[in-house]
């Protein structure tokens, strides 16, 4: 007997729906899966058989096929576990089918017959509101991911046994439940760094124009420190980035809080010695990388310069793009991947380039060596190049009281609001993203600030590249103060972030 | 031409120094001579030890005096020997001048009145402006500014020419077609240009230690005074210093702070005798040469007219380095009127700003 159910898998951060036929003949026995499902669908047999069994089913000893359509999709991970051992079920009128039309089930058995979580459920509990399922059939622990979806009923199992039961609970399907999403305390905050104020300043002009920005600095100086703080003046995520957010994290299997939306900014602060594929996503299976982790947060690569040269060159297109598409066996899978890229390394070989403490060994070959190990090309989609001294021993116990994160949050969610209202025809959203030609629409100068500007470009030999970072980064600024000309003082904070432009003597 | 060739193979004989290669040339009456002499006419010559007449019989058998100068020309390098009138006349006087030298660029007669400017390859800011500036005073004063390609001081003192169209001669310790260190190679075409890159080893010569104190005795050959600029204690341009004295040139030094390391050497030759250099007028004065200009002198530099905040962070600005975070908190100005001043300050290079966001008053 033939029996026919709906589960889903994983494409990218996306599911899609997966037709599960059961077809039970006469024959010798046997289990076949088809449909290109990988190691470990295919060894959702042994888990079915044994899960079945001792949980007091029947096993029929006959020619068992289930095929999983569209058969041209690759099909990943254990969630086919219960769509199967259901199917086998229905096929052998073990239970009524009538039940089964039209849900979507997911789980992994273990061989005692109890129902584990998977992961993607947020992505899958979608696409079951999308495509209008009568609701999902899962784990109970995976419940509480579902039911962030609102409208998407839900009939959670513990283990296989319960399927038995008459009238199983349906939960959700609720039209008006409001979305869990708690903005937890910030831990960690701007007021914790000391001194540094024009990095802080920096930091400040990055996050209002989602402006890429580089840190160099002597080891100690607080690089990573700042970096970290960036989140916190960052806008609080909006519900449908926070849905994204969760969505990928619960893709890749990382969501901590069951039942809860991710409510702060991811910060990825990945090991230098991370491959192109853990870092752009891909993989012998699949995962999103961390730039897709990154997504709407930032993306923290300490000691840039040690990162290996293809990772780092993958990172060119993301930037451009906001996502990535990798191709695999004729699939393409498509990640989201919108993160503010922040770096550090170090001013020289030996650190102390600059340092006004302790004296720097490296000569200007060995600089240049250093820095050759970042190609042209990456260095482009770094806005800000900031030098971060190491403080001496006396501002480090100073006690005066700095700005908090949220006062210098107030500021860029203003600058924020005035680039979407002058950008949104553009359907861009920061200040970066401006192109080349429209950098001459919003850009106007006026003559005071246009002859300022030749002087600088006169005296640091500018080139036409750093030009439009320059007036890119100045609108920013001037964003920043609320006002609407791009004045002499906007461009000359904005040419300060430019010092790596110019050819220094030394 | 051809006896160009037979110099140029003579040097290549092992164990054949500058003193045998002239006393055989003078003996003999040229170059060409010397090489086609055979064993008894070598053998009649007195002082000259069996080992370098059998070099010099061996030699005969690999090396080709034409092709030797073809290589050479194919490579746009001219030859100068000792006995040619282009040959440099300060370099001719000293002990044991090199009997050839691989030019490249053009040497002109007005280059005998030249001046070394020598120091340390790790040179401080301060050191590479001074070598700069002085060099830049020197050639408006029609001087040829002589130094070594190397990095630091040299670059800056060849640079200074460069910049306000002055002559400058590069001495290498390689070979012409070996250009050390490899980022100066647009530095050396430059000097081409405007000067002449010169050097005493034959081609594909690799830069090595050895060479470099041979380099030197003609950077001070080449020159009426050498100038060190800066020097830690056992610097190679305190060689350089050591043979000018002993090629009775002039030595000058740049003083530095005595808690500074690279300008221990030049602090210790000042306290030796030698002349210490606070402008360009120093050094003309003790060679006896006529001031033409003197663009260091304050009276010239007209300030131009300052803001009152360009003012205010001026006067927090010292000769030591200061980080953007010390001028706001010392000058208590907001951020953007500091970026401003700063700014403007630097367009108008009263202020430079080095490696680390450092500022210095210029």
């Amino acid at each position: 007997m033939l029996a026919k159910l709906y589960s889903c898998s994983i494409q990218g951060i996306e599911a899609c729906l997966v037709e599960v036929e059961v077809d039970i003949t006469l024959g010798l026995p046997s289990f076949e899966i088809v449909g290109l499902p990988d190691k470990s669908v295919r060894e959702s047999k042994e888990r079915v058989r044994s899960a079945l069994k001792n949980s007091g089913f029947d096993f029929p000893n006959r020619r068992i096929t289930v095929n999983l359509a569209p058969a041209d999709l690759k099909k990943e991970g254990p969630g086919f576990d219960l769509p199967i051992a259901l199917g086998v079920l229905a096929a052998t009128e073990q239970i009524t089918q009538p039940t089964l039309t039209d849900w979507v089930v997911v789980g992994e058995l273990s061989l005692d017959g109890k129902i584990k979580p998977v992961c993607g459920i947020l992505a899958m509990a979608l696409k079951c509101k999308e495509k209008s399922m009568a609701g999902l059939i899962l784990s109970e622990e995976n419940t509480p991911e579902a039911g962030l979806m609102t409208g998407v009923k839900i009939i959670s199992l513990n283990s296989l046994n319960q399927v038995r039961e008459k009238d199983l609970p349906i939960y959700g399907g609720g039209k008006g439940k409001k979305l869990n999403r708690a903005h937890p305390p910030l831990l960690i905050d701007m007021q914790d760094v000391k001194g540094q104020e024009q990095a802080k300043r920096a930091l400040e002009v990055a996050a209002a124009g989602n402006h890429n920005i580089l840190f160099i600095g002597p080891p100690g100086s607080g690089k990573t420190m700042l970096a970290q703080r960036l989140i916190t003046i960052l806008p609080p995520l909006s519900l449908e980035e926070s849905l994204e957010v969760t969505q990928i994290y619960s893709v890749a299997g990382m969501i901590s809080n069951r039942g809860q939306l991710v409510s702060t900014r991811p910060f990825r602060s990945p090991h230098h010695t991370i491959s192109c594929s853990g870092l752009i996503g891909g993989g012998r299976s699949i995962k999103p990388g961390e730039i897709t982790l990154a997504h709407h947060g930032v993306l923290f690569l300490d000691e840039v310069t040690e990162f290996r040269r293809d990772a780092l060159e993958a990172l060119r297109q993301p930037l451009e793009e906001r996502k990535i598409n990798i191709m695999r066996n004729n699939f393409s899978y498509l990640y989201p991947a919108n993160f503010l890229l922040v770096s550090s390394c170090n001013p020289c070989p030996c650190g102390f380039r600059g340092d006004l403490l302790q004296e720097c060994q490296c000569d200007a070959r060995q600089v240049k060596k250093y820095f050759g190990k970042i190609s042209g090309p990456l260095w482009d989609r770094f806005d800000i190049h900031l030098e971060v001294p190491r403080l001496g021993k006396d501002k480090l116990m100073e006690q005066k009281i700095n700005e908090s994160s949220l006062e210098i949050r107030g500021r860029v969610e203003k600058a924020r609001n005035r680039q979407k209202t002058r950008l949104e025809k553009l359907n861009l959203y920061h200040n970066a993203q401006i192109g080349p030609r429209e950098l001459k629409q919003f850009c106007y100068l006026t003559s005071e600030s246009k002859a300022f500007l030749n002087k600088a470009l006169d005296k640091f030999a500018l080139s036409a590249r750093a030009y439009d970072k320059i007036l890119r980064l100045a609108l920013t600024i001037t964003d920043l103060a609320g006002e609407e000309q791009i004045k002499p003082s906007h461009l000359a904070e904005a040419i300060q972030y430019r010092t790596l432009d110019r050819n220094q003597l030394i | 031409m051809e006896e160009k060739a037979y110099w140029l193979a003579l040097q290549r004989i092992a164990g054949l120094g500058p003193i045998k290669i002239k006393k055989l040339v003078e003996y003999f009456g040229s170059a060409t001579r010397v090489w086609q002499a055979n064993v008894l006419e070598l053998k009649g010559i007195k002082g000259l030890d069996l080992r370098t007449i059998n070099n010099i019989l061996e030699a005969r058998k690999t090396i080709f005096p034409e092709k030797e100068l073809e290589a050479v020309t194919k490579k746009g390098i001219e030859i100068l020997t000792i006995v040619d009138e282009e040959y440099p006349v300060n370099l001719k006087e000293i002990y044991a001048p090199p009997p050839i030298l691989y030019i490249k660029g053009k040497l002109l007669p007005e280059d005998k009145n030249a001046l070394a400017i020598v120091g340390s390859r790790k040179a401080s800011f301060y050191g590479l402006r001074i070598a700069e500036e002085l060099s830049k005073n020197l050639v408006e004063n029609k001087m040829t500014v002589v130094s070594g390609l190397a990095r630091g001081i040299d670059t800056a003192a060849h640079q200074g020419a460069i910049k306000n169209k002055g002559r400058t001669v590069a001495v290498l310790g390689s070979g012409l077609d070996n250009i050390y260190p490899p980022e100066n190679k647009k530095l050396a075409e430059k000097v081409i240009d405007q000067g002449v890159l010169v050097s005493e080893f034959p081609l594909k010569t690799p830069p090595e230690a050895a060479n470099f104190p041979r380099r030197n005795r003609i950077i001070s050959g080449l020159s009426l005074g050498v100038l060190v600029v800066e020097a830690a204690s056992r610097s190679g341009s305190l060689i350089t210093a050591d043979f000018a004295l002993e090629q009775g040139r002039e030595v000058f030094a740049i003083p530095g702070m005595i808690t500074n390391k690279q300008s221990y050497g030049t602090n210790n030759l000042i306290k030796q005798g030698a002349k210490l250099v606070q402008t360009v007028e120093d050094i003309l004065g003790e060679l006896g040469w006529n001031l033409q200009k003197n663009s260091l002198s304050d009276s010239e530099k007209t300030l131009p007219s300052l803001s009152l905040q360009e003012k205010i962070v001026l006067e927090v600005l010292g000769n030591e380095p200061k980080h953007l975070d010390d001028i706001i908190r010392e000058t208590s100005l907001g951020f953007s009127e500091v970026f401003t001043a700063l700014t403007e300050l630097e367009i108008s290079s009263l202020v430079v700003q080095l490696p680390g966001k450092l500022f210095l008053r210029f």
